[in-house]
C-alpha cells in the first residue's frame, strides 16, 4: 500500500476514511470520560456532533447528563444518539482522511443549533487530546490501553467492512464473539457475523474465544506496535484462548490494519 | 513450578528467534497453534515414544513429529542403515541404487499403484499430483474437502490471508461427507474438474476427525469418471498407520495418485507421489526434479522403516494400542464428569469435549497434560508409534485421570 493518502487508490482511501472516522468519534468519547480536564471543558447542555464523508455511514459524538457516548458502524447500540447540534461534513473520503490524519483539510460545519460553536470547540479540544495522551509517557496506562484497544477494535471493524481485499479471506474466518481484556484494567468485547464487526461495551459471558492481556502496559505495548503480538504471545504477556480461528483471522485483520494506519497525511517528501 | 519457569529456556529462546525468523517458529509449530506459555516451544533430544524440551522436561509425545515417528525416535535398525548409507553420500550426481529398490517396494506395497517419483514433502507431493492431474486431463480445477488440509503452498494453504484470490481459483471445495453437493459440483462444472483430492478420512484441525460416509468413495469413483478427473488420494498423513497397502484399502477407494509422506521413513525426508498405470504417460512428459529429492539416506531410511514396522507388529499393534488410549482416555473423562471424546481411527486419534465445540476444554487439558508429562496436542490429531508400549498408556491415562479431576476442581 502506498504511504501517503495522497497516492491511495479510491478504495484505500475510502476505507482509511473510514478508519479515521470511527476511530476519532469513538476515542474522542472515550478520553472524555476519562480525563477530568476535558470533561470540564465539556458544554454544559447535551449535544451530538456528527462526522461524515460521502458513501460512508455517519458517526458522531454525544454528550448527555455528563455521559459520552459515540457510534459507528460497529455500534452495538444504535440508540439514543440525540438531534445533532453540528454536522462536520468532509467533501470527499480522501479529504477526511487526509484532515483526521494530521493533514490539511477542513470540513465544513453544518450547525444545526444553538450548542453548535460549544461542541464543536469541545469536540476539536478533545481530537486533539487524544493522540498527546497516546504520546505522554506519564499518562494513566489503563486510559492508553483502553483508547488503543478501541482503536484497534474500531478500525478493525472498518478494514473488515470496507476492504474488498478481505472479503474472500474474512469467509473463511469463523462466525462469533471475542472477549478481549488486559488485566484489572477493563473488558470488552466484540461479535464478528460475516463481514461485520460489533465492538462490545462489554466482555461477552460465554465468548466463543478470549484474548487476555496480562496488564494494560502489555495492551499498550501490543496495540502501539511497540511490542509484536507474536513475541508477547509466546512470552506470556498476551493470552489467547477458545475458538482459536477466530482470533487467528482477526489478527490478520488487524494486520492489514496497520499497513492503513502507518499511511502518511502530512507533507509529501517527496 | 509455573509455566514461566517451567519453559524458561524455551521462552529465552523464543524471544531471541522473533528478531530473526518471522513468527519466531513459524507454520504449524507456532506457539499460538498449542496453548501459549503451557507448552515447550523447542525440544532438545527424543527416544522411543519419549521426549526432552529445551529445560529438561520429560514427555510421552503423542505428536511424533506431527506423524513422522512410526517406529520410535532414534530406532537404530533404521539410524544404523541411514547413517551408514550417510558415510558413502548422501545427494548425489546421480541417483544412488536404493531409489530403485524404494520405488519397486512401494508399487508392490500400495495396492493399484505402478510407478513412484520422490520430493521432500507432503506439499510437493501434493502440489505435482495437482500439475499432473491438470495436464493429464487438460482442464483447470480441482475439488478438495473444505477444511481439509493439502498442503502449505498458496493453492491449497490453510491461510486465506497470505495468499491471493488468483492462486485459489483453481480450487473448490465441498462439506465433507456430503455426496449430494460433491455431485452438484460436479455437475456445475462438468468439463473442468482435473481431479478430486481426499484425505482417507476427514482430520481438519480444531474439530473432531469424521471417518468416511460408506459411498464416498464410490461415489467420487463414479463422479471422477464421468468427468475423466482424477482421483487423488492424499495419504500423507494416514500412510502406514491405517493399513499396509495404503489407507485407501482400508476404506475401499481406488485412487488414480497416491500422495505419501511423513511416517514413510520415520522422520527422514522423504515423500513420494505414486500413480495408476493409467498416469504413467503424463507423469514421463514432465520434468520432476528439486535439488534433494533423490537424496540417498531418507530412500535407506524407508525401506529400513517397512521392515521395522512389519516386525513391530505393524497396523494391527498400532489400532490395538490407539484402542487403549481411546478406552482409557474416554472413561478418565467420564470419571470426573467431562464427555471426552476420541475421534478418528485408533492410530491417529484426537480428543474433543461435547460440552464444548469452542475448545477451551481441549486447551486446559493440554496445558494439564504437559504439565504431567505428556504431550497431547489441543487442536491437531495425535499419533501413536510403535515404540509406544502398554505401559506408556497405562501412564498417560493415569496422569489424564489426574488432570480431569484437576480440571473439575477448577485448579487447571
Amino acid at each position: 500500500m502506498e504511504k501517503h493518502v495522497d497516492r491511495l487508490s479510491k478504495g484505500e482511501a475510502a476505507t482509511l476514511a473510514g478508519i479515521r472516522l470511527a476511530t476519532t468519534a469513538h476515542l474522542v468519547a472515550i478520553a472524555a470520560e476519562a480525563d477530568p480536564a476535558l470533561r470540564a471543558m465539556a458544554p454544559k447542555r447535551p449535544f451530538a456532533l456528527v462526522l461524515s464523508a460521502p458513501g460512508l455511514p455517519s458517526v458522531g459524538v454525544s454528550a448527555r447528563g455528563g455521559r459520552f457516548r459515540a457510534w459507528s458502524r460497529s455500534s452495538a447500540d444504535r440508540g439514543g444518539r440525540g438531534w445533532p447540534s453540528i454536522i462536520l461534513r468532509f467533501t470527499s473520503r480522501g479529504s477526511a482522511a487526509r484532515a483526521l490524519g494530521g493533514g490539511k483539510g477542513m470540513p465544513l460545519p453544518l450547525p444545526l443549533g444553538l450548542g453548535a460553536p460549544a461542541a464543536l470547540a469541545f469536540f476539536r479540544a478533545a481530537a486533539s487530546r487524544v493522540p498527546a495522551i497516546l504520546k505522554d509517557g506519564a499518562a494513566d496506562p489503563p486510559l492508553k490501553a483502553r483508547l488503543l484497544t478501541e482503536a484497534a477494535l474500531r478500525g478493525l471493524a472498518e478494514v473488515a467492512a470496507l476492504d474488498e481485499g478481505l472479503e474472500e479471506r474474512l469467509a473463511h474466518v469463523p462466525d462469533g464473539s471475542v472477549a478481549v481484556e488486559a488485566g484489572e484494567a477493563f473488558s470488552i468485547g466484540l461479535r464478528k457475523t460475516g463481514r461485520r464487526i460489533e465492538v462490545l461495551d462489554a466482555a461477552p459471558t460465554s465468548p466463543n474465544a478470549r484474548l487476555k492481556f496480562r496488564d494494560a502496559d502489555a495492551a499498550v505495548a501490543v496495540f502501539s506496535g511497540a511490542r509484536p503480538a507474536v513475541l508477547a504471545l509466546g512470552s506470556g504477556e498476551v493470552a489467547i484462548s477458545g475458538l482459536l480461528p477466530l482470533i487467528q483471522g482477526l489478527f490478520a485483520v488487524l494486520d492489514r490494519l496497520g499497513e492503513y494506519m502507518a499511511v502518511r497525511a502530512g507533507e509529501r517528501l517527496e | 513450578m509455573n509455566g514461566v519457569e517451567r519453559y524458561e529456556r524455551s521462552r529465552s529462546l523464543f524471544e531471541r528467534a522473533a528478531k530473526v525468523i518471522p513468527g519466531g517458529i513459524y507454520g504449524s509449530k507456532a506457539p499460538g497453534f498449542l496453548v501459549p506459555g503451557a507448552y515447550p516451544y523447542y525440544i532438545e533430544s527424543t527416544k522411543g515414544c519419549r521426549m526432552r524440551d529445551a529445560d529438561g522436561n520429560e514427555y510421552i509425545d503423542y505428536l511424533c513429529g506431527y506423524g513422522s515417528q512410526i517406529v520410535g525416535y532414534g530406532n537404530e535398525r533404521v539410524d544404523g542403515p541411514a547413517l551408514e548409507r550417510a558415510s558413502r553420500g548422501d545427494l548425489l550426481d546421480q541417483p544412488a541404487p536404493v531409489m530403485v529398490d524404494l520405488a519397486e517396494r512401494l508399487v508392490a506395497s500400495v495396492e493399484g499403484s505402478s510407478w513412484a517419483v520422490f520430493m521432500k514433502n507432503g506439499t510437493d507431493s501434493t502440489t505435482l499430483a495437482y500439475s499432473l492431474a491438470r495436464v493429464r486431463t487438460e482442464k483447470p480445477m480441482a475439488i478438495m474437502a473444505a477444511g481439509a488440509y493439502h498442503g502449505a503452498a498458496n493453492w491449497c494453504g490453510a491461510n486465506p490471508f497470505a495468499a491471493l484470490a488468483s492462486d485459489r481459483e483453481g480450487v473448490l471445495s465441498f462439506r465433507y461427507n456430503d455426496l449430494g453437493g460433491l455431485e452438484r459440483l460436479f455437475a456445475e462444472n462438468r468439463g473442468r474438474i482435473a481431479c478430486l483430492f481426499l484425505t482417507p478420512y476427514h482430520h481438519p484441525t480444531f474439530k473432531p476427525q469424521e471417518l468416511p460416509d460408506p459411498a464416498l468413495y464410490e461415489t467420487a469413483r463414479r463422479l471422477c469418471d464421468a468427468e475423466g478427473a482424477l482421483l487423488v488420494m492424499d495419504d500423507i498423513r494416514g500412510n502406514f498407520r491405517l493399513h499396509s497397502r495404503g489407507s485407501h484399502v482400508r476404506f475401499g477407494a481406488k485412487p488414480d495418485l497416491w500422495c505419501m509422506g511423513k511416517a514413510l521413513a520415520n522422520g527422514y525426508p522423504i515423500s513420494a507421489l505414486l500413480g495408476a498405470e493409467g498416469t504413467r504417460a503424463t507423469a514421463n512428459s514432465f520434468f520432476i526434479t528439486g535439488t534433494y529429492w533423490m537424496s540417498a539416506v531418507p530412500m535407506v531410511a524407508a525401506m529400513a522403516t517397512m521392515d521395522e514396522m512389519e516386525r513391530l507388529g505393524g497396523v494391527p499393534r498400532l489400532e490395538s494400542l490407539g484402542l487403549l488410549l481411546k478406552e482409557g482416555l474416554e472413561s478418565a473423562g467420564r470419571e470426573s464428569g467431562f464427555g471426552a471424546r476420541i475421534s478418528g481411527p485408533p492410530a491417529i486419534p484426537f480428543l474433543t469435549f461435547d460440552e464444548d465445540p469452542d475448545l477451551y476444554l481441549n486447551q486446559r487439558f493440554g496445558a494439564a497434560m504437559a504439565r504431567r508429562g505428556v504431550f497431547l496436542h489441543p487442536h491437531h490429531n495425535w499419533f501413536i508409534s510403535l515404540a509406544h508400549g502398554e505401559d506408556d498408556i497405562a501412564e498417560t491415562v493415569s496422569r489424564a485421570r489426574e488432570a480431569f479431576a484437576a480440571m473439575r476442581a477448577g485448579r487447571e
